[in-house]
């Protein structure tokens, strides 16, 4: 069996046939919406979370089929399948052991943004140590090549601290996490002076796994990286300073814009009316504000007594879907519920 | 009289302008029309770019293109222009007003020309001032071209509209009837015409025909071989492109990778920079590859299978031997290869038989909007539907009438007509015994060129001069990590 059918394989097994495999592509191929935040969370699957954002259905429904011809897994209504005893089996004879560095949930917001960056911020440090200031950068997204210009260490010297810095935290995280290949592997991924990094596919065969290894092996080295800075920063100066400034940098573009105009005191009429906003649109900035930055106050659309109400039935329900929780408090409207769950970091 | 070189070194580096520009941009100052037929590589863009600097005012350039424009902003912006915005789909909301805030203090404005038809954009530009209206790929006005876009004939009526700027049509492939077309469609008054040949002498022309498809696959296996890279192989399909790179590395060229529009955008980027960067020999691709990349070395180009188009072969080809030095194209033909660019014709445009099904009953303009994204046409087609529905304002009386759909219908049959009859034409010049370069131009209406040395496959060439080994590899083994970071960082 290879990485991805031992990763829905052990999906299928923690939903144990509550969910759809429809809502579980929604999960590992990071949807944003609440109901794929909570279900990730629920499950205690949070860490394959927008794992698989190259997948499509069809590739989904592909591995899915595979798993029921195995049958490791089986239907028990259409379009849901629970973890058969021989799947069961078979997740505990087989083993990913980096898996478990995987951390989507957490991290999903900055994962891409943190990796651009650092692909980039290498790239131009080794080229620039080496007198090599003209090179065909690896990234170009706008975003990545100004946060790297902010931080750009302005003149020799301190790009020489800066870059012996940064080989000092890699090799600390490296002796961590005691996977000689994955750090060489991720290693290979990024560009440094005179080479140019190496596509998945070719990661695949330089180190002779599948390229679905090659691909997880990366993924999981990123978020124990990310794991690691996030806890201590102060122990990762270089590597921290990539990361969005501000928690808000993590917000899509839309409801970046929409947060901005609240903190400008805009009221929430005036921002649908001036940026020509549906309703729906802009409760989901609203909720996806409430999620990503903390110290944003949800108490002008929710009393505290109602925030109560929802944290108490939350704790009472095995079943956590919003349709549930609107079921026992009918008079609260969804957007409250669902803005008191993403503060609670249930979802 | 300013000094151009002058101005052309200070803002762009070069010592020189290569063959045309300097006239073109001379005229462009005069404040005339342009038509400028320049060949791929031979730098179209630095003719709208300094004309632009010149002008002091801002410059319009549309571009069918979102990738070619994402490049030609990156590279302005890379140069110095910061005041370079793009206009396409994939701007939202805000940015699109914030951009147009802008407009008056900006200095190249690229927009797609889908993007152009929005009103107040249009005014925006109105009150910029705009100095300069260039046109990228001009031959997508006509029918007759082999990327028939049909927005571009709004063109120039919205020129109108901002103040009659003079207009540069720019484009590398257009023969004399799409060249009519542009003036005529783009409305240049009295324009001054740069048409550069098509002729590039250093690039030999061979096109072999295979007796079946295994024997085909023996040859490509042996040029691959034989020929000393950096080489270029095209396919038709993605799979293709695969299968073709990793029988190249079973063979022994180890330093191959493919490329085509189904990998993720940051595997593209690195697979593209390494063939820049000289780590690759070999590269397997779709048409997806070569778009805005200018690699002045590579020696050999081997069609695997079809293009769509004459256009399409010349464009591609067009990539070899940038820097003057002998390169040679290789097109492999087996009959059955015919089928997949049939294939891309027809997926090209609308069926017309499936129209009323797929507007029947629809009344407004978002309507028609909705049926046409559900109706998962290609995006060419989705265009072509969409113009034709805006222009004909089917819908200002009682929804589309059978009328409407006939007078559809007949477009997109006599565009898939003249597709497959220019197709023909290119299954022609492969089977064709006599000068594949005379006839080449000739189909450019352009007068044919015999070469002494190196010319074709029909007038007598030896690919054994284009062999030779490459270069020794690099040890490919893989560094511990500690090794290899310390050559990244320290
Ligand atoms: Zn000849």
């Amino acid at each position: 069996m290879n990485v991805y059918d031992y990763m829905l394989l052990d999906c299928f097994q923690n939903m144990n046939g509550a969910r759809s495999a429809q809502g579980l592509f929604h999960i590992v191929s990071g949807k944003r919406t609440a109901q794929s935040l909570a279900d990730a969370q629920l499950f205690n699957i949070g860490k394959y979370y927008g794992v698989l954002t190259n997948f499509n259905k069809e590739r989904f429904d592909e591995i899915t089929g595979v798993l029921e011809s195995e049958n490791w897994i089986e239907e028990q209504s259409p379009g849901t399948y629970y973890c058969t005893a021989d799947g069961k089996d078979i997740l505990k004879e087989v083993s990913f052991p980096f898996l478990d560095h995987l951390a989507g949930l957490a991290h999903w917001s900055y994962e891409k943004s943190f990796w651009l960056t650092l692909a980039l911020y290498v790239q131009s440090l080794s080229n620039v140590l080496n007198n090599h200031s003209r090179f065909l950068p690896v990234v170009s997204d706008a975003r990545a090549a100004a946060a790297v210009k902010a931080v750009f260490p302005r003149d020799s010297a301190s790009r020489k601290m800066a870059s012996e810095r940064l080989h000092k935290e890699f090799e600390h995280l490296f002796e961590m996490y005691r996977d000689d290949r994955a750090a060489s592997l991720f290693l290979q991924r990024l560009t440094r002076h005179e080479r140019i990094g190496s596509t998945f596919e070719q990661l695949a065969g330089l180190y002779s796994v599948p390229e679905p290894e090659a691909r997880m092996l990366f993924r999981s080295m990123l978020h124990y990286i990310l794991s690691c800075i996030k806890e201590n920063p102060a122990a990762y100066p270089e590597l921290s300073k990539l990361l969005p400034t501000g928690e808000a940098v993590s917000l899509t573009i839309s409801a970046r814009a929409t947060y901005k105009l609240l903190a400008e005191g805009q009221t929430l009429e005036e921002i649908e009316r001036n940026r020509r906003l549906k309703k729906s649109t802009l409760e989901d900035h609203l909720v996806e504000i409430a999620r990503s930055v903390p110290d944003f106050d949800i108490s002008p659309y929710i009393t505290e007594s109602e925030r109560q109400l929802i944290s108490r039935i939350c704790s009472k329900l095995k079943d956590k879907r919003l349709k549930a929780i609107k079921d026992e408090a009918s008079s609260l409207s969804y957007l409250k519920i669902r803005l008191a769950i993403a503060k609670e970091g249930w979802g | 009289m300013v000094n151009l070189e002058k101005e052309l070194q200070r803002h762009f580096g070069f010592d020189s302008f290569r063959h045309g520009q300097k006239e073109i941009i001379c005229d462009v100052l005069n404040g005339q029309d342009v038509l400028a037929v320049l060949p791929t590589g031979t730098g179209k863009s630095i003719c709208y770019q300094l004309s632009g600097v010149m002008l002091n005012k801002p410059v319009v350039i549309v571009s069918p293109l979102l990738s070619l424009m994402e490049d030609q902003t990156e590279q302005l912006k890379r140069m110095g222009f910061k005041r370079t915005v793009a206009f396409n789909s994939s701007l939202l909301y805000e940015e699109k007003r914030e951009q147009m805030d802008r407009l008056a203090t900006s200095q190249f404005i690229f927009v797609s020309p889908e993007m152009l038809q929005n009103k107040s954009l249009i005014l925006s530009l109105k009150k910029a001032d705009v100095g300069l209206f260039a046109v990228d790929e001009a031959h997508c006005v006509s029918q007759w071209g082999h990327e028939f876009r049909p927005h571009y004939l709004s063109l120039a009526e919205i020129r109108r509209e901002i103040g009659n700027p003079p207009c540069l049509a720019l484009t590398a492939t257009a023969g004399k009837k799409v060249q009519d077309d542009i003036v005529k469609y783009l409305c240049l008054k009295e324009p001054s015409k740069h048409i550069g040949t098509m002729n590039r002498s250093n690039i030999a022309l061979v096109a072999e025909t295979a007796a079946t498809l295994d024997e085909k696959q023996e040859r490509l296996q042996d040029l691959i071989m034989m020929l000393k890279g950096p080489g270029i192989i095209y396919t038709s399909t993605r799979n293709m492109a695969e299968w073709v790179c990793h029988a190249a590395k079973e063979a022994g060229k180890k330093r191959t990778a493919f490329y085509h529009g189904g990998m993720e955008h940051h595997d593209r980027m690195l697979v593209q920079k390494q063939f820049l960067e000289g780590q690759l020999d070999l590269i397997c691709c779709t048409n997806a590859f070569g778009m805005g990349i200018n690699k002045s070395d590579v020696r050999y180009v081997i069609h695997y299978q079809l293009p769509s188009s004459i256009e399409a072969y010349v464009q591609e080809i067009g990539r070899a031997g940038r820097d003057g030095m002998p390169a040679v194209a290789i097109l492999l033909y087996h009959p059955l290869d015919e089928e997949i660019p049939f294939h891309f014709i027809e997926m090209e445009l609308p069926d017309p038989l499936r129209l009323p099904a797929i507007f029947g009953g629809c009344t407004t303009k978002d309507e028609m909007k909705e049926r046409i994204e559900g109706a998962f046409l290609a995006e060419t087609a989705a265009r072509f539907l969409e113009f034709y529905i805006e222009r004909d304002e089917a819908l200002k009386s009682k929804g589309l009438s059978g009328d409407f759909f006939t007078r559809l219908s007949s477009r997109i049959e006599s565009r898939k007509k003249y597709k497959h009859e220019q197709f023909r034409k290119l299954i022609n010049w492969i089977r064709l015994h006599s000068c594949k370069r005379t006839a080449l131009l000739n189909l450019f209406d352009e007068a044919g060129v015999m070469q002494d040395d190196r010319c074709c496959g029909s007038c007598g060439i030896s690919l054994s001069s284009y062999a030779g080994q490459e270069e020794a590899e690099a040890d490919a083994s893989l560094l511990d990590w500690r090794e290899e970071l310390r050559l990244m960082l320290l």
